[in-house]
């Protein structure tokens, strides 16, 4: 009875874990010949491009909470970008230092009277402020209310017909607004945009903008530029062809304001509220019956810094694994709709069974197989087998995602950082993807259970070295 | 037994499966240096190339060369490229001094052989290349791409064709314009720019003129690049004729004539609030002391802005003074009307 029970679950196991893998494969083959071709049908993106004044204004939303640290030269950095007509609006979140004071010291901040539409439910705003300096740029003090508010106040506030969200540590390429709009020039279905995001650990920073990438010494920031470069080159590659990308960063995304409003904005009551938006947009628009598009641009960079130390990681990670469950458990009527399309019959039973459910599996994969090793019901030739299978697909797609960037952005120029990158590969397997999903199986149980989430705090080590932006704004090339 | 068997088959199955992922990773590795191998030794290549060439370029520009070394066939791509991104970089007669560097080379018969058998990125290149080369010869091919679905390919071309022959090309180009929905606005608007305002105008009036209601917005837009002289006219008549609000606003946007005022008033009462922005905006230009009432009366707009628009133009309007504008501010009972006049004359005295 114990054997057959073994060999069903031994089935059981092997057939999830092929489904899994075809499906990674699947995603990672749509990913190489779409990126082919995207590659090639921009191939005159290396000519000196033009402002023609037809160009969408974009408004820039820039949440803050307690970032004295870095909000001044990510605010300049933003001020030099090559784009004719944009905004920035930085909305200060009740932060506790002194985030609100380097904004009006640095950018000579007077409290404004601004007139707008509460189109979205927000926590009260203390006070506007605009730049005496930069008029463009504009500053909402409020009271706490989480990055969702924060964001559904810049929407509140803000001009223009799109919207982008950053982090206030994202490091924009000076083109990276003019790479990101481009998807709405070229189909007005679209309704949102991601960008590619990049570890900036390790690299050189001047002047607010990437001058050199490079590879960080340490060994968790090196295991996390795979796995972004695994979750972004294949993860969102292969599924916006398909119009099923159910998630776009937070740190860089593009919007169409006017349709999120329509969907109600950014949920409150949520950890993982950018990837909530994402597929309420789906859902909102599918069952609607709208045609629409939602997409990812390989080419436009977005770098910022990731978790150097085990704590911030593990907060990090299990606020993600929360953010996917809200974002699955709060739309789950596209499941399987008959309207849902690819929605609903690919993308979302995907996320349910091959991201939410898996690390559980996962655990109690490791815990079934290794019971069953010590109890003799498998060899030791069997345990051998199976680990290094599921070992040997996890450094598959790690290479698979290395190989992507070699043929898109190439972000590390030597063939060293490429070689080490191939260990950093492998060796993410023996240890550091298993503890991952550990916590995002602890995660799991504790969304099942209701128990409450926290951002925790992110401990930043300025791990790209940085120097000061210039004062100026650099003349913008127009006819 | 059959348990036993059924196991050692799956185990077997699963060792198989781990020498093939194996032979997978390792395919992988190999490929990722040999493509960067490839990569180091294309660039050092285009280096090459590139610290050869650049100077004759710029050479070119100064006087006619007379002896240029052969590009090898495998560089021709490339030498192209670099081609293009040095012509693109100049303004319009020094461009045609490079045409003569180019022709010396035989690009023109490269670039043609690109346009008919290569690969996407290289119909681009292309494209690109003989536009600026005002090959006739590529005129049917990049015609028939011009009328293509697909926005990139079709707008080069398009963009080429302009290149090659504007007056021929431009009635065309400007119909197409009213069809190709997907051709970015940005895109089309410099491909016409470079056109220039004396050659566009004429045939991008015609086609305004002519176009069917839905599609009249998307070439209205672009009036802005042509002689105002001849389409205020136009404006004028579309504004008085149109029904679709997406005419109406694009018109609005372009108005500057006077004359047109009594047109731009009635478009305060559209029933579309987009409309109703633009009429302000263009109140904002050129109204008239007489508006003022008018635009006090948008200040009680159901929309955002509407009432926003409304209190900026009046900080426009001749004969307005942040006093008088405060004291109209003061007066008006909708706290939404109040607070509108206030920001639009915290922006105006800023």
């Amino acid at each position: 009875m114990v054997e057959l029970l073994i060999e069903i679950i031994q089935w059981f196991f092997l057939l999830y874990f092929m489904a899994l893998n075809i499906a990674y494969l699947a995603l990672s083959l749509i990913s190489f010949f779409c990126l082919s071709r995207y590659l090639r049908q921009h191939v005159l993106r290396e000519l000196p491009s033009r402002n023609t004044n037809f160009e969408p204004p974009i408004s820039l939303l820039v949440p803050a909470y307690n970032e004295e640290a870095t909000i001044a030269a990510s605010i300049r950095s933003l001020l030099q970008l090559d784009y004719p007509e944009y905004e920035i609006i930085v909305i200060n979140d009740g932060s506790r230092d002194e985030t609100m004071a380097v904004l009006q010291a640095e950018f000579k901040l007077i409290p404004f009277p601004d007139a707008f539409c509460i189109r979205l439910p927000i926590q009260a705003i203390r006070t506007v402020y605009r730049s005496r300096k930069y008029p463009e740029l504009r500053v909402i003090d409020k009271e706490n209310g989480g990055k969702a508010d924060a964001l559904n106040a810049g929407i509140n506030v803000s001009r223009y017909p799109l919207f982008c969200g950053l982090d206030a540590d994202s490091i924009l390429q000076s083109n990276s607004l003019r790479r990101l709009v481009q998807p709405f020039l070229e189909d007005s279905r679209t309704v949102a945009c991601g960008g590619m995001v990049q570890a900036v650990n390790g690299c050189e920073v001047s002047g607010g903008f990437l001058v050199r990438a490079g590879l960080p010494r340490n060994p968790l920031a090196l295991f996390q530029i795979i796995e972004y470069l695994r979750a972004f080159l294949f993860g969102r590659m292969g599924w916006s062809p398909l119009n099923a990308l159910l998630i776009i960063s937070g740190a860089f995304g593009l919007f169409h304001k006017e349709t999120v409003i329509a969907a109600g904005g950014y949920l409150h009551n949520t950890i993982g509220e950018d990837m909530e938006l994402i597929v309420r947009l789906h859902r909102h628009l599918r069952l609607a019956g709208r045609s629409y598009r939602i997409t990812f641009a390989p080419d436009p960079i977005c770098w910022t810094e990731v978790p150097e130390d085990w704590r911030t990681l593990r907060n990090q990670r299990r606020r993600w694994q929360r953010g996917l469950a809200d974002s699955l458990n709060l739309n789950k009527d596209i499941f399987l709709h008959r309207r849902g399309g690819t929605i609903g019959w690919l993308a979302f039973p995907f996320m349910v069974f091959f991201e939410l459910i898996s690390p559980v599996l996962e655990m109690a994969g490791y815990v079934v197989i290794s019971a069953a090793l010590i109890s003799g019901y498998i060899s030791l030739s069997a345990f051998f087998a199976f680990m290094l299978a599921a070992i040997g697909c996890g450094v598959l797609f790690s290479v698979v995602g290395l190989f992507l960037n070699e043929i898109d952005l190439r972000t590390y120029p030597k063939v060293q950082h490429l070689l080490l990158l191939f260990v950093v590969s492998v060796a993410e397997n023996f240890g550091y993807r298993q503890v991952i999903s550990f916590w995002r199986f602890q995660a799991t149980i504790q969304w099942l259970r209701g128990q409450e989430a926290a951002w925790g705090k992110m401990v930043r080590t300025g791990a790209a070295s940085r120097s000061s932006p210039p004062t100026e704004r650099p003349a913008v090339a127009s006819d | 037994m059959a348990l036993a068997a059924s196991s050692n088959l799956v185990v077997r199955l699963v060792w198989g499966i781990d020498l093939l992922l194996l032979l997978t990773i390792l395919l992988l590795l190999l490929l990722l240096i040999a493509w960067r191998f490839k990569l180091m030794l294309e660039a050092s290549r285009t280096e090459r190339l590139f610290s050869l060439w650049e100077p004759l370029l710029i050479e070119s520009l100064e006087e006619t060369l007379t002896e240029v070394p052969r590009v090898a066939k495998r560089d021709r791509l490339t030498w192209l490229r670099l081609w293009n991104r040095f012509s693109e970089s100049l303004k319009d007669p020094v461009r045609e001094k490079l045409n003569h560097l180019a022709r010396m080379v035989t690009m023109d018969q490269s670039a043609l052989e690109f346009l008919r058998k290569g690969n996407r990125a290289e119909k681009m290149v292309a494209m690109t290349a003989l536009g600026q080369l005002r090959e006739e010869r590529a005129w049917e091919l990049l015609l028939t791409l011009a009328h293509q679905k697909e926005p990139l390919l079709s707008l080069t071309a398009a963009k080429a064709l302009l290149r090659i022959d504007a007056e021929r090309a431009l009635p065309l180009i400007v119909s197409l314009i009213a069809i190709q929905e997907e051709w970015s606005a940005p895109g089309v608007a410099a491909m016409l720019r470079e056109v220039g305002p004396e050659r566009l105008t004429p045939s991008l009036i015609d086609a305004v003129l002519n176009a069917a209601p839905h599609q009249a917005p998307r070439l209205v837009r672009y009036l802005s690049l042509a002689w105002p002289e001849h389409t205020i006219p136009v404006i004028h008549q579309l504004l008085s004729t149109a029904q679709y609000p997406e005419t109406l606003t694009a018109c609005l946007k372009l108005c500057q004539d006077p004359d047109m005022l009594g047109v731009v008033r009635q478009c305060l009462g559209n029933a579309h609030w987009q409309v109703r922005v633009q009429a302000l905006n263009a109140l904002s230009r050129m109204g008239t002391v007489e508006d003022i009432p008018r635009v006090l009366a948008c200040l009680e707009d159901e929309e955002w802005w509407i009432r926003y628009r409304a209190a900026q133009t009046l900080t426009q309007l001749p004969g307005m003074t942040p006093e008088r504008i405060d004291e109209l501010a003061r007066a008006q009972a909708s706290p939404y009307a109040h607070d509108a006049i206030q920001l639009a004359l915290a922006e105006w005295q800023a």
